[in-house]
């Protein structure tokens, strides 16, 4: 079976793919219809309104005339390449979040999209969940609170005094263990996946090969979870964590 | 009009130039030498001719015509003459038959032109002379002919010519015979050069060791050669590699996604081949991945965006990292700081260095090990080093564990692609530092030196 690599854009078979229950609506602009079918599915599950661009000029076009939340580029496009479509974005003022896609693994790559206005970069081939959780935290935004604690159910976080607390009890935790918990509750009943704490908590930008998130937040939660409390970290098969309030 | 090749080396031009140079130097020195060797001629002869002139101004009036036919005419002295003239310039004795017009009876020296008798009859002398008149009003002209000026001049010009000419002229031989040497030279690297071009990548350029300029830039061009030889044989090598290694989890892959469905009798057992089927593509990606960066580090210009890097910081960030992954392996992780040492580098890139260092020592220190991480002065500049007390890698490995896809023994039964340390070396490549690795007895000890090898 032979496909055109690049198909033309605006085909039917392309366009309109629509989820149940629009909560966000997401502007995917991706040239590979299939790999844009799967995602655009995929979101359409999680409960987004998806529309899909082929191009940067029609991107352009469905920008200017619909609302969406969210833009997830593709690095490679045909035309108007994606770094030159998030520019042209900015330059019209347009203010939403944009996830960048990129085959490329190229490491100042990532630089290059990041500062042409991309909110966060993905590079192909990446796990559905992995995308999804990006897009969550773009979507979402983590906490900026004014207050000086962070709470989520019967867990504080004093920012001022570094101390941790649940349940009145008084948690000790080294430095890392701050970090990786202020991360978390920052972003509570919010998937984070192993890249993202890897990116954000320790500027690591490439995935090792073992399993050091995991054995990091493995200690972070025997700290937080007394024997007898329900446990807060909840694991994400294949994807990463949740820190949300015990029900 | 285009020049034949030769007049156009650099070393016939230098030549030329020189001799230019030295040419032009050479005129300077002998016209000063003329200069001044004729102003002292000159002031011989107004000195002779002032004395001559007073000479006879002093003798007996009546007898002077008679005195300067004597002494000029009769001593047939050619270089100097003398005769006298009435007061109204006609002549009473001496060889001059008119009187020079530009001559001046004021008892100072003149070049004047006179008409003077010669065996082939009257002829023009340049010659200096003085005109004073006598008590009685009559006017003694005394001179002396330029001839001896001229002579000098002659000589002058004749030893310029002699010494001059051929100096150029062997200046501009030695030229024209460096130049074709050069253009000889030249012409057989290019010869090689085309055989290079042509896929003999094992031929070099003839050079001799110390060797002059071109012998210099010949052996630069070996040198690359040799690195360009180098790469071109690893590149041969890394694609069966890459093909290799890719089968493996492919196949694995395939295997299961086979068996999986044909022995899979719920959608849950299902759903479960195709999760390890898309963790062993994950496995083929991060390898392909790791690849794709080790090249792009390897051909990449980032160095123009080094800006220094606290060694100490990385070793503290990456030791903060594995700190947990050690305990949990039941190693004992310690940090042994030096002064700050700063180089210059990609923050990045250094942090992968040090943490994937520092994955390898803890996966391969048996519990109950150290690894310490540390950071010192060496002899070339800052040092990060780690130390384990693993099984350590044999000398004879230690260069290969750097190259794409080595698997040493000890890490069989160990998870990864293999390409960590690949990585770790194109990253070091990159800022020009190198690995040094010894034998901790037990375990190994592995730095980084933030200088360039001497191998290299």
């Amino acid at each position: 079976m032979s496909k055109a690599l690049y198909p033309e854009a605006g085909k039917p078979e392309c366009n309109a793919l629509r989820g149940p229950l629009p909560r966000h609506s997401i502007l995917l602009v991706e040239d590979d219809c299939d790999l844009a079918q799967e995602i655009a599915a995929d979101l359409a599950t999680r409960g987004y309104n998806a529309t899909h661009s082929a191009d940067g000029p029609a991107a352009l076009a469905a920008v200017r005339q619909g609302s969406f939340d969210l833009l997830v580029v593709d690095r490679m496009l045909p035309g108007v390449d994606g770094i030159e479509l998030i520019r042209r974005l900015r330059d019209e003022n347009v203010r939403v979040p944009v996830l960048v896609l990129s085959a490329l693994s190229a490491v100042d790559d990532r630089v290059r999209g990041l500062k042409a206005g991309g909110d966060d970069y993905l590079t192909k081939p990446f796990a559905f969940p992995e995308l999804a959780a990006r897009i969550e935290a773009l979507l979402r935004r983590p906490l900026e609170t004014r207050e000086t604690t962070l709470r989520v159910g019967d867990l504080t976080l004093d920012l001022i005094d570094r101390e941790a607390a649940r349940n009145g009890r008084r948690i000790e935790l080294l430095p890392r263990e701050f970090k990786l918990l202020e991360y978390l509750m920052r972003r509570p009943a919010q998937t984070v996946t192993r890249a993202m704490m890897l990116e954000d908590v320790w500027h690591y930008r490439f995935v090792p090969q073992t399993n050091l998130v995991d054995v990091h937040v493995g200690k972070l939660r025997r700290k937080i979870d007394a024997p007898g409390e329900p446990p807060m970290i909840e694991s994400i098969w294949g994807t990463g964590f949740v820190l949300r309030a015990p029900a | 009009m285009r020049l034949p090749e030769i007049f156009r080396t650099a070393t016939f031009r230098t030549a030329a130039l020189a001799s230019a140079a030295f040419g032009a130097t050479t005129l300077l020195l002998f016209g000063f030498i003329y200069w001044q060797t004729a102003g002292l001629e000159t002031l011989r002869i107004d000195q002779f001719l002032l004395n001559e002139s007073s000479a006879i101004s002093s003798e007996n009036p009546a007898s002077i015509a008679a005195d300067v036919d004597l002494r000029y005419a009769s001593s047939r002295r050619r270089q100097s003459f003398a005769a006298v003239f009435s007061r109204d310039f006609r002549r009473l004795a001496g060889e001059i038959a008119t009187y020079p017009n530009a001559l001046p009876p004021d008892g100072r020296p003149h070049r004047v032109t006179v008409s003077r008798p010669g065996p082939d009859g009257p002829y023009p002398d340049q010659a200096r002379a003085v005109a004073s008149r006598l008590a009685d009003g009559r006017i003694l002209v005394v001179g002396r002919s330029e001839q001896e000026l001229a002579r000098l001049r002659t000589l002058v010009v004749r030893a310029l010519a002699l010494g001059l000419l051929p100096a150029l002229l062997s200046a501009l031989g030695i030229g024209v015979f460096a130049s074709r040497r050069t253009l000889d030279r030249v012409a057989a690297i290019n010869r090689t050069i085309s055989r290079v071009m042509q896929g003999q990548l094992h031929e070099r350029l003839a050079a001799n060791a110390p060797g002059d300029t071109l012998d210099q830039l010949a052996l630069a061009v070996n040198r690359m050669l040799d690195e360009i030889e180098r790469l071109v044989q690893e590149m041969r090598g890394v694609g069966d590699d890459i093909a290799h290694d890719l089968r493996t989890p492919l196949a694995r892959m395939r295997a299961r996604l086979e068996g999986g469905l044909g022995r899979a009798e719920t959608l849950e057992e299902l759903a479960a081949t195709v999760d390890r089927a898309i963790a062993d593509l994950d496995q083929a990606f991060a390898m392909i991945t790791a690849l794709l960066r080790i090249g792009e580090i390897e051909g990449s210009a980032r160095r123009a965006g080094f800006a220094p890097v606290s060694l100490n910081a990385i070793a503290r960030e990456a030791g903060d990292l594995y700190q947990p992954m050690a305990e949990l392996h039941g190693v004992e992780l310690s940090l042994s700081l030096g002064p700050d040492l700063v180089v210059q580098g990609d923050r990045d890139l250094l942090f992968e260095v040090a943490a994937n260092l520092l994955d390898n020592a803890v996966k391969f220190t048996p519990p109950g090990g150290n690894v310490e991480v540390s950071t010192y002065a060496g002899k070339g500049g800052a040092v990060l080093a780690v130390r384990d007390t693993g099984p350590g890698i044999p000398p004879a490995e230690r260069q290969a564990v750097l190259k794409r896809f080595h698997r040493g023994d000890r890490s069989r039964h160990v998870a990864g692609h293999g390409l960590g340390l690949s990585l770790v070396a194109a990253i070091v490549r990159l800022h020009l530092f190198h690995l040094h690795m010894e034998d901790a007895a037990p375990g190994l000890l592995i730095e980084l030196r933030s200088w360039p090898s001497k191998d290299n």
